[in-house]
């Protein structure tokens, strides 16, 4: 027997059964708040297939480049007057520029999140709590040393490898956490823009700018890290 | 046809030199209501883009006609989005809000109306997605951007039956955040 849920499901995908029909349409006639969720749900199947197939991506590169040469050209007089500022000075603000230029926030690691991802096995559910643990405490040699053992247990968990790729950051082994992030960032998974960011960081610390530049326009905005990445992006600029 | 209506047609087109002229005709006019109110030259920027986007969306999905200016469209988006962005950062004290810019409601939010709201319910629901845990995220953006479940099923590493009722249950509750959501609750 199929739930309310499911049989709503069903039937705006248009995969009901005859008897799920009947299920279906018992309800619909006899049941208003029926007809209200089965609403709900053809408007949030409508806006979610349009917005998630919409590709805005272009329009917004195009709207990017579009600000940076209007408020380079209206700041041209600006950069100019600068010129005369004492090279030591310039020296000064260079060495001091990196701190604030990328303040801690931009590099903050999300926290791990307290759940097993796949099966049920004891052993494996400790060991993914105590690298929750562990990462949580900042205790990055410790995650990222259990994280590897899961890894290398099952190897198609993609949350394992992502919060490697995070563990590995948090030690500063940023070539290596990319070796783990790249293929995330380049996937198709929910790891996907997060991946780009953490990358992006990594080449950051790694003097690839462009680079991170580039990872870092990638981030949809349907992505909750997209605000943060603009931000990024911004200071590079 | 209005006159200005190139302008939506620009972003519809992506094209690069309509879009300059954009910035560089109305540009200005957004950052400095946005600065007027509470608002940093950055946030004016952002908000200018994001309502350039929000303009695409709502032409590329209907029969959009422009009915006043390019300009006051554009501005009664931006305002929209400003103090939407207000509310939701309550810890930003609003002590310096042009009052005829934001109270005074004009006959543009009229006649907009129903493409705003629209705007604003997908927008909502949108941000409500990421509020999912990453799984029914996951599930929900791979059913929604392809047809072939068997195939999306396969990928992820479970049985058909299995993604559809983890389908039908991500739903369900991304529908519940919906259901208390402002916008969308009953009065």
């Amino acid at each position: 027997m199929k739930t309310r849920e499911e049989l709503i499901q069903d039937y705006i995908d248009g995969v009901l059964s005859a008897e799920d029909q009947d299920a279906f349409d018992n309800l619909w006639e006899t049941d208003s708040s029926f007809q209200e969720e089965v609403g709900l749900q053809q408007e949030l199947h409508a806006v979610l297939r349009k917005r998630l197939l919409a590709d805005d991506g272009p329009l917004r590169q195009t709207l990017r480049d579009a600000e940076k040469s209007f408020r380079t050209e209206k700041g041209k007089i600006w950069v100019w007057r600068r010129w005369i500022i004492p090279i030591a000075a310039a020296a000064c603000l260079l060495i001091l520029g990196r701190l604030f230029l990328f303040p801690g926030s931009y590099y903050q690691l999300p926290e791990m999140r307290s759940e097993i991802v796949r099966g049920d096995i004891n052993s494996e559910k400790n060991q993914y709590e105590q690298a929750v643990r562990a990462f949580n405490e900042k205790d990055y040699v410790e995650s990222t040393k259990i994280l590897k053992q899961l890894l290398s247990e099952d190897s198609s968990v993609l949350q394992y490898q992502y919060y490697l790729g995070l563990s590995l950051i948090g030690e500063k082994k940023f070539e290596e956490a990319t070796q783990y992030l790249l293929p995330l960032a380049d996937g198709e998974s929910v790891f996907q823009h997060e991946a780009n960011y953490y990358v992006a960081v990594a080449y950051i610390e790694g003097g690839q700018e462009e680079k991170a530049k580039q990872r870092l326009e990638m981030i949809g905005t349907s992505s909750k890290i997209y605000d943060k990445a603009q931000k990024l992006l911004k200071k590079l600029r | 046809m209005h006159p200005e209506q190139k302008y939506i047609q620009y972003l519809l087109d992506n094209q690069h030199g309509g879009i300059q002229l954009i910035y560089k005709q109305y540009g200005r006019v957004v950052v400095n209501m946005i600065v007027k109110n509470n608002g940093t030259e950055d946030d004016g920027w952002d908000i200018l883009q994001e309502s350039l986007v929000d303009i695409y969306h709502i032409a590329k999905n209907r029969d959009f006609q422009l009915t006043t200016s390019f300009q006051s469209f554009l501005l009664l988006v931006a305002k929209r989005k400003w103090l939407n962005t207000l509310k939701k950062n309550k810890h930003r004290e609003v002590t310096n809000v042009d009052d005829t810019v934001f109270n005074v409601e004009d006959e543009g939010e009229k006649m907009y109306a129903d493409y705003l709201v629209q705007e604003e319910r997908e927008q909502v629901i949108m941000e409500l997605l990421l509020d999912l845990g990453e799984r029914c995220q996951e599930i929900i953006r791979r059913c929604m951007q392809s047809k072939h479940q068997e195939k999306i099923a396969e990928a992820l590493g479970i049985t058909y039956a299995y993604l559809r009722k983890k389908k039908s249950e991500c739903m369900a509750k991304l529908s519940e955040k919906v259901k208390e959501h402002p916008l969308f609750r009953k009065k």
